[in-house]
């Protein structure tokens, strides 16, 4: 008798747990023809973003800056019924947070709130997006602080260096664009390019939604319904790219008085859908543990030393690094990532990194923003699946997956110098 | 940046939750401040803060300036900090606000446990965990008198250091000597 209750105890115990994974796994509903994605939370806060699909396929490079310049404005500068100081008063009464920002694949507006005012940032998130006003007082403050701010961006020798590296490694394509535009781009932008950009994004076919936080589908439903269903809805495509092949090492030099060099190389990667990601993406962190200790508390040639793969449409493989020894640390660099190839990781060494992934993942996953984060750019790159069944994934990837991953995509390097030229003189770069 | 000194939990700890409202008014949108530097295109940006720490606590006001009208924005920080204790700086309106966001912040900081354990072990290293856990009551008992006795005992009238942070070409062009410097002694 005593045992049967035990077994009927862990059974109950067992069922309750599965039924509360089953109450907060990610979901996906359609409501009046728009996407949403639900991760229910039990925290207080609640995070919303509505994703724009296409990112910087969406405009000409003329107007580079044009939809992050649009989604910021339409965030903040208020609406008809929110005017700029109104919404910022009533931010600050309930501690809302709108925000907008748009990137290569896409952009978003997005909220941030504590539960028991969501009724509230959602009326304010909500007008935002349907209702801009664009006022010509405010854009222009936003612009005068959206100049500012590449300058600042430009002034970091990373920044500055990624970016160059992006136009490089990527001319010829919508990547080459920078986001965020140029002082030259943003001054040109009128409200008029604001209001038409705007009217072209705002399409129920190109965007969704993605919520997490301590809701329900039938209060969001609710919500949408009410606010949402009025969005146009045009036909959309995504946009189907061909990633350059990187198969021969270059390097571009951008000369710079600096005390130290900052590098970055850029290389292949295989696309987020492909079975070969997640092996990659783990073979790319074995990378950055070798070159972390050859490198950086070994050879004294690097600091901070890594290498990871950008998850976009177009993903690439990057590795960054600062030296003062340009030229003994772009060879080492390279044969540490041959010498890796050539041996590979064993089961031992990937399931420590495996480990160290899983968690890092579900670190990202305490704040209903970080959750938003990665099932919104799962989304975009592959399905919001992908993000859910990542540690599941992590955990199938084998030794050999791994290996051939590796050897598979990095096959030649494009790489970047910002520094003194002088550190750069005679150097050959040794080929891949 | 000016800083100045400010309530530590060891000999003040009443004016700790002053500290704390008044830096939560301040950077209200609607706050005097904010209009008369910011909106008014003195200043880019502003930020008021309050650390509260055991020892010396410091009051942190950062203002980034319009490049153009550096001068005239730092005359009109002086002149907003004479004003901080006058009557009509702040309303009731702007101190419940700041009594709900930092309610609402408190909120917020347990959402990421992994950060919320650093938090808990800040405010038992800079106070106790009872001052943490009876934060939001203390917080509601402060008046617009605690306010203005906060500003009086240590931010006007009250020794500051300030630096300014500028490049060498507009430092020249707008020779901050002359007027960023520190006042005559009485």
């Amino acid at each position: 008798m005593k045992r049967s209750l035990i077994v009927l105890l862990i059974l109950l115990v067992n069922l309750a747990t599965v039924c509360a994974q089953a109450t907060n796994a990610t979901r996906s509903f359609t409501v009046s023809g728009i996407k949403v994605i639900f991760k229910p939370s039990a925290k207080n806060v609640i995070n919303v973003r509505v994703y724009y699909r296409g990112g910087v396929a969406n405009y000409d490079p003329d107007k580079a800056g044009v939809e992050n310049f649009a989604l910021q404005a339409a965030a903040l500068c208020g609406t008809p019924k929110y005017p700029g100081n109104a919404l910022r008063d009533t931010s600050d009464k309930y501690d809302i947070f709108l925000s907008g920002i748009s990137s290569l694949d896409c952009g978003y507006i997005q909220l941030n709130c504590i539960s028991k005012y969501f009724n509230q940032g959602w009326d304010m998130f909500a007008d935002a997006i349907m209702n801009p006003a664009f006022d010509a007082k405010e854009v222009q403050l936003l612009k005068n602080k959206l100049v500012a701010a590449g300058k600042v961006e430009q002034s970091n020798s990373h920044n500055h260096l990624a970016q160059l590296m992006l136009q490089n490694t990527f001319k010829g394509t919508p990547y080459a664009v920078n986001p965020s535009g140029t002082e030259e781009t943003l001054n040109a932008i009128t409200i008029d390019d604001l209001k038409k950009h705007y009217s072209s994004i705002l399409n129920k076919n190109r965007i969704f939604i993605v919520v997490a936080g301590n809701t329900t589908t039938a209060e969001l439903s609710e919500k949408i319904l009410a606010t949402l269903s009025n969005m146009p809805s045009k036909e959309y495509s995504k946009p189907d790219y061909e990633p350059p092949v990187l198969n021969d090492s270059k390097l571009l030099i951008d000369k710079q008085a600096t005390s130290i060099s900052f590098i970055q190389a850029m290389a292949n990667a295989p696309a987020v859908s492909s079975p070969d990601y997640v092996p990659f993406r783990l073979g790319l962190s074995a990378l950055s543990n070798n070159l972390y200790y050859n490198l950086d508390t070994q050879g004294k040639l690097a600091l901070y030393p890594f290498a990871n793969c950008v998850p976009r449409l177009m993903s690439v493989t990057q590795i960054l690094f600062t030296t003062n020894q340009p030229q003994e640390a772009i060879p080492a660099v390279m044969k540490n990532i041959r010498q890796l190839q050539k041996t590979g990781v064993n089961d031992d060494w990937l399931m420590r990194i495996k480990n160290s992934f899983v968690l890092s993942n579900f670190i990202g996953e305490q704040s209903v923003a970080g959750v938003t984060d990665m099932l919104g750019m799962a989304e975009i790159t592959s399905g919001w699946q992908y993000a859910d069944d990542l540690p599941q994934l992590v955990y199938m990837a084998t030794p050999e997956q791994v290996n051939k991953a590796l050897n598979t995509y990095i096959n030649g390097f494009k790489w970047g110098y910002l520094g003194n030229s002088n550190a750069m003189e005679n150097f050959t770069l040794p080929q891949f | 940046m000016i800083d100045w000194r400010g309530p530590d939990t060891r000999h003040d700890l009443q004016s700790t939750y002053a500290a704390d409202v008044f830096s939560y008014i301040l950077t209200q949108n609607s706050s005097k401040l904010n209009k008369a530097l910011v909106q008014s295109g003195l200043a880019v940006g502003t930020s008021f803060n309050y650390l509260t720490v055991s020892h010396g606590g410091i009051i942190t006001f950062i203002i980034q300036p319009n490049p153009q009208k550096i001068k005239e924005c730092l005359a009109e920080v002086q002149k907003q900090i004479g004003l901080f204790d006058a009557d009509d700086y702040l309303t009731a309106e702007q101190i419940e606000n700041a009594k709900r966001k930092l309610e609402i912040k408190q909120v917020r900081e347990e959402e990421i446990t992994s950060n919320y354990v650093h938090g808990l072990s800040f405010w038992w290293a800079s106070a106790s965990l009872n001052y943490y856990f009876n934060y939001l009551d203390n917080l509601k008992k402060v008046k617009k008198i605690d306010l203005q006795n906060y500003v009086r005992k240590y931010i006007k009238s009250k020794p500051y250091c300030a630096g300014l942070l500028i490049n060498t070409d507009l430092k020249a062009q707008l020779n901050t000597d002359t007027f960023f410097k520190a006042p005559a002694k009485p």
